[in-house]
C-alpha cells in the first residue's frame, strides 16, 4: 500500500485564518507537532478536556489527553508515520478513549489530518465527546438484553418440565444479565409454621461460594426474616449492600466471611402467592440500580404466570380425568340398573317402564348434585324433586318434616334412588295406591358425635297390609344402597295400616 | 355396628344359581366383591353367579374388604378402586394380599394414569377390567386368574 500523501502545504493566507477557524469550530481542535508537543488548542478542547490553551500549548499531547495504557501505542504510531509516512489512524474517524484533566477516561470520536506548514509536519486533531451517545447506546443495548432475557426465560420456562429446572433457568439468566456470580432459590413450605426452605438449586461456582452454600443449606426463614423472608413478606425485590452485617443478613452469624459482599433478590409470584424467592450475590460491594430491580420484578411476575398457566392445565387434566371417571361410574350404575331390572322384569313393557322410571330418578339426582356444583345437596330438595311429583297438587297426602340436612354427592344420589324405590313401590302397592293412604317423611341429624342422619318413611291409611313373605327387588336395592352407598342401616316395620322404613347413616363429611 | 358386622350382614348367603353358564360344578370359585355402588355390586353378584361361581361376601369399604378377605379367604377378589371411607381399593388389595393369596381383579373406571401405575406397583399380578364392565370381559379376566 502506498503511503497516504500529506495534504498540500497551507498557503500563508490560510495560516493566518487558522486561529479564527480554531476558535469558531464546534469540535475540539488540537494542533500537534511531529514531536508530540501541542502547538494549538481551541476553546472547545478546553471544554472537553479541562486544560486551558495556555496550559496545553507546549506540553506533550500524550500526557494531557491519552490514557496511560494507550501512550505507548501513540508514541509508536507517531514514529512509524515519521519513518514511513504511513498511519492507519490518519484521515478517518475513529472512536477511542481519552483522558480529561480530572483523570477520568471517556469516549471520543477523533480524526487526525497531517499537514505540512512551512516545511514542518503538523497534525490537526478534531475531537468530539461521545460520552452521551455511548451512554444512550449502552442503555439501548441494556434494554435489548433485558427484553431478550425476559423473552427467553418466559419462553423456555413454558417448555420446561419441572419447577427445579425453571428456577435453575431464572438463576442462570439473571446471573448472566447482571454479572453477579452466584444465585440461589428458596421455596416456601406449608408448615406449620410456614417457612422458606433452601432448595440448594444454585448458579455459580460451588467451590468459590462453598461457605455461602454451606450456611444457606442450614438456614430457613420465616416471613420477614432475613433477605428471603423480607422478599416473601413484601412480595417485592429487595437488596442488601453489606451481607456481612448479621442484623441485615442473619446468615452472617454462621460464618466470619461469607465470601460475598452484596445481595439482592426477588419473588416469583404465582396466583397472588410467592412461589419462590430467588437471591443473588456479588463478591464486591454493589447495589443493583432501580431499573434492574424493576426488571427482575417483572421477570418474577412473568415466570409466575407460566407457573399459573401450568397449574391451570394440570387442574384441567385432573378435572377431565375425574369427569371420565364419573361418567364411566355412572354408566356402570346404569348398566347395573338395566341388568337388575331386566332380571326381575316379566315382560319387555314392564322392563321399559321400571327402567325408565329409575333412570329418570337417577337423572334428577344428578341434576340436583350438579346444581349444587358437586358439593352438598339438601335432603329437603331431594324429597321435593323425587317424591312430590307423585302426589297430586292440593292433596294433603304427603307430610314432610325436617330441615338442615345436607348430603354429599354420593349420599344424595343414594338417597335419590332409595326415595324413588319407596315412592314407586307406594304407588304400586302402598299408600299412593289407595285414596286414603298417606306418607310422612321425617329427617334429622343427631347432635351426638359422630353425627348420624335419621330418615323415616312412614305409610299409613292402608287396611290389612300383609308382611311380604319374600323380599322384592326394590326392598333389596333399598337395603343394599343404605348399607353400601350410605354406610348405614335400615329397619323395616310392616304394620296392617302401612310400612315404615327407618334409615340411619353417618353424616357424610365430604364429597 | 362395626363395619365388619355391617358388611357380613350385607353379604348375601351363597346361592347356587340354576342358569349357570358352563362353569364346572365341581370346584366353585369363591369370590369377594368390593364395590360401594349397591346396584353395581348387585349386578356383579348376579354375573358371578351366572358364571357358576360363589359370591362369599360383598364389601363396600376397604376396611371391610381386608377383614372379609382375611376371615373368608376367597379365591378371588373383585376390587373397585374408589371406595367410601379412608382406604381405597389399591391399599385394600395390598393389605388383603398380606393375609391371603387371593387373586385380585380390579374393576374400575380409573383405567389409566396414576391409579393404574399404583396398581401395577402394588399388586403386579392383578388384572384390571374397565368399568362399565361387560360380562364376557369379566368372565375372561376371572378365568385367567383362576387357580389351575
Amino acid at each position: 500500500m502506498s503511503p497516504k500523501p500529506l495534504r498540500a502545504p497551507l498557503a500563508a493566507e490560510s495560516v493566518e485564518f487558522l486561529p479564527l477557524v480554531l476558535d469558531t469550530a464546534l469540535d475540539a481542535v488540537i494542533v500537534m507537532g511531529d514531536d508530540d508537543i501541542v502547538r494549538d488548542w481551541n476553546h472547545q478542547a478546553q471544554v472537553i478536556f479541562g486544560w486551558t490553551r495556555a496550559e496545553a500549548v507546549g506540553e506533550p499531547l500524550a500526557d494531557l489527553i491519552i490514557p496511560r495504557t494507550l501512550r505507548e501505542a501513540h508514541r509508536k504510531g507517531l514514529e512509524r508515520f515519521l519513518a514511513t509516512g504511513e498511519g492507519p489512524l490518519l484521515g478517518r474517524r475513529i472512536e477511542v478513549t481519552a483522558l480529561n484533566r480530572s483523570g477520568e477516561e471517556f469516549p471520543i470520536e477523533l480524526s487526525i489530518s497531517p499537514v505540512r506548514v512551512a516545511g514542518a509536519v503538523l497534525f490537526l486533531g478534531f475531537v468530539r465527546d461521545i460520552s452521551e451517545r455511548w451512554r444512550h447506546e449502552s442503555f439501548l443495548q441494556r434494554q435489548a438484553r433485558e427484553a431478550e432475557l425476559l423473552n427467553r426465560v418466559t419462553t423456555l420456562a413454558a417448555e420446561t418440565e419441572s419447577l427445579d429446572d425453571i428456577l435453575r433457568l431464572c438463576l442462570d439468566s439473571v446471573c448472566e444479565l447482571t454479572g453477579w456470580p452466584a444465585g440461589h432459590a428458596y421455596l416456601p413450605t406449608k408448615g406449620p409454621p410456614p417457612k422458606l426452605a433452601p432448595t440448594m438449586i444454585w448458579c455459580g461456582d460451588p467451590d468459590e461460594f462453598a461457605v455461602l452454600r454451606a450456611v444457606t443449606s442450614k438456614t430457613t426463614f420465616g416471613p420477614g426474616e432475613g433477605l428471603p423472608g423480607r422478599i416473601w413478606s413484601t412480595r417485592e425485590p429487595c437488596a442488601i449492600f453489606e451481607v456481612n452485617d448479621p442484623d441485615a443478613f442473619p446468615r452472617a452469624w454462621l460464618a466470619d466471611d461469607l465470601g460475598v459482599r452484596s445481595a439482592f433478590g426477588f419473588p416469583i409470584m404465582s396466583g397472588g402467592e410467592v412461589a419462590a424467592v430467588l437471591e443473588f450475590f456479588s463478591r464486591d460491594a454493589a447495589e443493583p440500580d432501580a431499573r434492574l430491580m424493576h426488571i427482575v420484578g417483572v421477570l418474577g411476575q412473568q415466570v409466575g404466570r407460566v407457573l399459573e398457566r401450568r397449574a391451570v392445565q394440570e387442574r384441567q387434566t385432573l378435572l377431565l380425568a375425574e369427569l371420565d371417571h364419573r361418567a364411566k361410574n355412572m354408566l356402570a350404575v346404569v348398566m347395573g340398573m338395566a341388568d337388575q331390572t331386566a332380571r326381575r322384569a316379566d315382560s319387555l313393557e314392564s322392563f321399559q317402564s321400571a327402567f325408565s322410571a329409575r333412570l329418570t330418578a337417577l337423572a334428577r339426582g344428578y341434576s340436583l348434585v350438579t346444581a349444587s356444583r358437586w358439593r352438598t345437596t339438601s335432603l329437603e330438595e331431594i324429597v321435593r324433586e323425587i317424591v312430590q311429583p307423585y302426589v297430586a297438587e292440593g292433596q294433603a297426602r304427603l307430610e314432610t318434616n325436617g330441615h338442615g340436612v345436607v348430603l354429599s354427592p354420593k349420599a344424595a344420589l343414594a338417597v335419590t334412588m332409595i326415595l324413588h324405590e319407596l315412592v314407586s313401590n307406594a304407588t304400586k302397592y302402598g299408600a299412593l295406591s289407595t285414596a286414603d293412604g298417606k306418607i310422612a317423611i321425617e329427617w334429622s341429624v343427631s347432635a351426638a358425635s359422630p353425627r348420624t342422619i335419621g330418615l323415616e318413611w312412614r305409610e299409613t291409611g292402608l287396611r290389612g297390609l300383609q308382611t311380604p313373605t319374600r323380599r322384592g327387588f326394590g326392598a333389596k336395592l333399598i337395603e343394599a344402597t343404605a348399607q353400601r352407598d350410605l354406610g348405614g342401616e335400615v329397619e323395616i316395620e310392616f304394620a296392617a295400616e302401612g310400612v315404615c322404613y327407618r334409615f340411619e347413616f353417618p353424616e357424610p363429611v365430604s364429597a | 355396628m362395626s363395619s365388619t358386622q355391617q358388611a357380613l350382614h350385607a353379604a348375601p348367603a351363597p346361592r347356587p344359581r340354576s342358569h349357570t353358564q358352563g362353569a364346572p360344578a365341581t370346584q366353585a370359585l369363591r369370590v369377594l366383591i368390593v364395590e360401594d355402588e349397591a346396584i353395581v355390586a348387585m349386578s356383579l353378584e348376579s354375573l358371578i353367579e351366572d358364571f357358576g361361581f360363589e359370591v362369599c361376601a360383598i364389601a363396600a369399604t376397604g376396611a371391610q374388604a381386608v377383614a372379609l378377605a382375611t376371615s373368608l379367604r376367597p379365591d378371588l377378589i373383585l376390587m373397585d378402586v374408589n371406595l367410601i371411607g379412608e382406604m381405597d381399593g389399591v391399599e385394600a388389595a395390598r393389605q388383603a394380599r398380606l393375609a391371603t393369596n387371593a387373586r385380585i381383579v380390579f374393576v374400575t373406571a380409573y383405567g389409566a394414569g396414576e391409579v393404574l401405575q399404583r396398581i401395577r406397583a402394588t399388586v403386579p399380578d392383578a388384572l384390571v377390567v374397565a368399568k362399565p364392565v361387560s360380562a364376557p370381559a369379566l368372565r375372561a379376566a376371572i378365568e385367567q386368574m383362576r387357580p389351575q
